[in-house]
């Protein structure tokens, strides 16, 4: 590969600038974000798509970061589980019903879960169980059977009424 | 433009976008990237450039226009289920439920799934279905052709190098529009088959869109040409014996292929149940 092939740019994640230097132009932010910036709660599962396992906020959207590229993501806003989590250590709402209702094993599918349930109850405050189970279509839990995690985020739902 | 370097471009214009390419004519435009980037991770394809168009807001409308839905190839497939002015055209929001799922629908665009031409692609059969139109532009000028042109063969369409798929044009039909899909599960995957049916009530006429039922999404004409004649448009009625040759009809004249998914012969078994079924609930509301 030729060095036109590498790029600097900066990006802006949990509201802090980031630069990224010598980078190849064509990798995807999940790369960037774990291997270059050291950034490892966003999960590496499928790298296309299917697992969620990846997923951040773009602009206030639920994103595979997988399947975007680094650089088309400079001057958004990206949140990862590293900003969304309380900054003193403790856990939200969220979490927490995710521990109560026992909604992981190995946890590898917990940050990109709680990444989508997160954006899911903004956007559908009053949701269903119906609608969660469809509206977490985007993550896969290999360990749990799914029934847990739905129960947790339909009571984190509940409980932030 | 917002980055310009050597092998990665994120333009703000079409023009930009047409520009660039020119210049760099062995670089890829890429909008939402849940294809391309995913094959690229998979190894499928190897970046010569990427010329990235999701900055291109002329390219994020919906509007309502005296021809149909104008919707941009920018617009993601979250839009189609959310914006109100896709009340209009009922198929496609009802199409991108069954799509993807709810991280690939905030990313993925209209004008990526048209421009892929795959068959297996959910709003192909729709749009062929109703009749759409879709809008190109180069360095030359803009042209419109219908979507049935369009789609030439798998992953190959009328699309030059040098072209931007701006929009398509989708018109308003009055009637019933249903699509219905099958696959490994609901979300995630891609159809194993699916069809979209509308009903042309100012026309009296059916018109059925297959996808993964032959090497490009097609129209199912010998079915449709059966039902139209055999449907009662006075009494608005169909008889299961008319619903079952009809998904006969769409199942003998598709050619699917077989591969990891289904074998050929679940594909056609499919259309077939799927055709029949969704006839009977097009007309069974009305009596
Ligand atoms: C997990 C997962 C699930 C999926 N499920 C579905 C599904 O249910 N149904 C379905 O149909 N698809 C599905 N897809 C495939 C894909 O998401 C869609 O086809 C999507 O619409 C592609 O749009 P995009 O903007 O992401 O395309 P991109 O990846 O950006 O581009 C796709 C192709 O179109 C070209 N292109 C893009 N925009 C333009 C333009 N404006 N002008 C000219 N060329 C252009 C690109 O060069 C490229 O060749 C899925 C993908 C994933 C990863
Ligand atoms: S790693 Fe991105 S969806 Fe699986
Ligand atoms: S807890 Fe192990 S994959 Fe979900």
């Amino acid at each position: 590969m030729s060095t036109d092939e590498r790029i600097d740019y900066t990006l802006k994640i949990n509201g802090k600038p980031y630069k990224v230097e010598n980078a190849f132009y064509s990798e995807n932010l999940l790369h960037v974000l774990r291997y270059r910036l050291g950034l490892t709660g966003t999960k590496y599962g499928c790298e296309h798509g299917q697992c969620g396992a990846c997923t951040v906020h773009i602009d206030g959207k639920a994103v595979c970061s997988c399947m975007e590229l680094a650089a088309c993501a400079v001057g958004c806003e990206i949140t990862t589980i590293e900003g969304y989590n309380n900054q003193d250590g403790t856990l939200n709402r969220l979490q927490e019903s995710f521990v109560k209702h026992a909604a992981l094993q190995c946890g590898y599918c917990t940050p990109g879960f709680i990444m989508s349930a997160a954006k899911f109850i903004e956007e559908n405050p009053n949701c269903t169980e119906d609608q969660v189970r469809e509206g977490m279509d985007g993550n896969l839990c290999r360990c749990t059977g799914y029934n847990r995690i739905i129960e947790a985020i339909k009571e984190a739902a509940e409980v932030r009424k | 433009m917002i980055i310009q370097s050597p092998f990665l471009a994120v333009v703000e214009s079409i023009n930009e976008a047409l520009d660039t390419k020119q210049k760099r004519p062995s670089s890829r435009f890429i909008s939402g990237g849940t294809e391309v980037i995913a094959d690229q991770n998979l190894g499928l394809l190897e970046p010569e450039g990427y010329i990235s168009l999701r900055r291109i807001k002329e390219l994020h409308t919906i509007e309502p226009k005296s021809d149909g839905l104008y919707i941009g190839a920018g617009v993601v497939v979250a839009q189609l289920l959310d914006d109100k002015a896709m009340a209009q055209v009922i198929l496609l929001k009802k199409a991108a439920r069954a799509f993807g799922t709810r991280q690939v629908r905030n990313r993925a665009t209209v004008g990526g799934n048209i421009a892929s031409g795959l068959p297996d692609r959910t709003l192909l059969p729709c749009l062929l279905a109703l009749e759409a139109t879709v809008h190109l532009q180069s360095a030359k000028g803009k042209r419109s052709l219908p979507i049935k042109d369009f789609l030439i063969e798998p992953g190959k369409t009328a699309i030059s190098k040098d072209e931007i798929l701006t929009g398509t044009t989708v018109p308003y039909v009055k009637g019933f529009q249903e699509y219905y899909m099958v696959g490994p599960r609901n979300a995630q995957f891609f159809v194993t088959a699916c069809l979209a049916l509308v009903v042309d009530e100012a026309n009296k006429n059916v018109r059925l869109g297959l996808g993964n039922a032959g090497p490009t999404a097609m129209r199912a004409k010998e079915a449709e040409e059966y039902a139209n004649n055999a449907i009662d448009w006075k009494k608005q009625t169909v008889d299961e014996t008319i619903a079952i040759k009809f998904g006969e009809i769409a199942a003998e004249n598709c050619s699917p292929v077989s591969d990891a998914a289904a074998s050929a012969a679940y594909r056609r078994h499919a259309i077939k149940v799927m055709s029949k079924r969704i006839l009977l609930r097009a007309f069974e509301r009305k009596q």
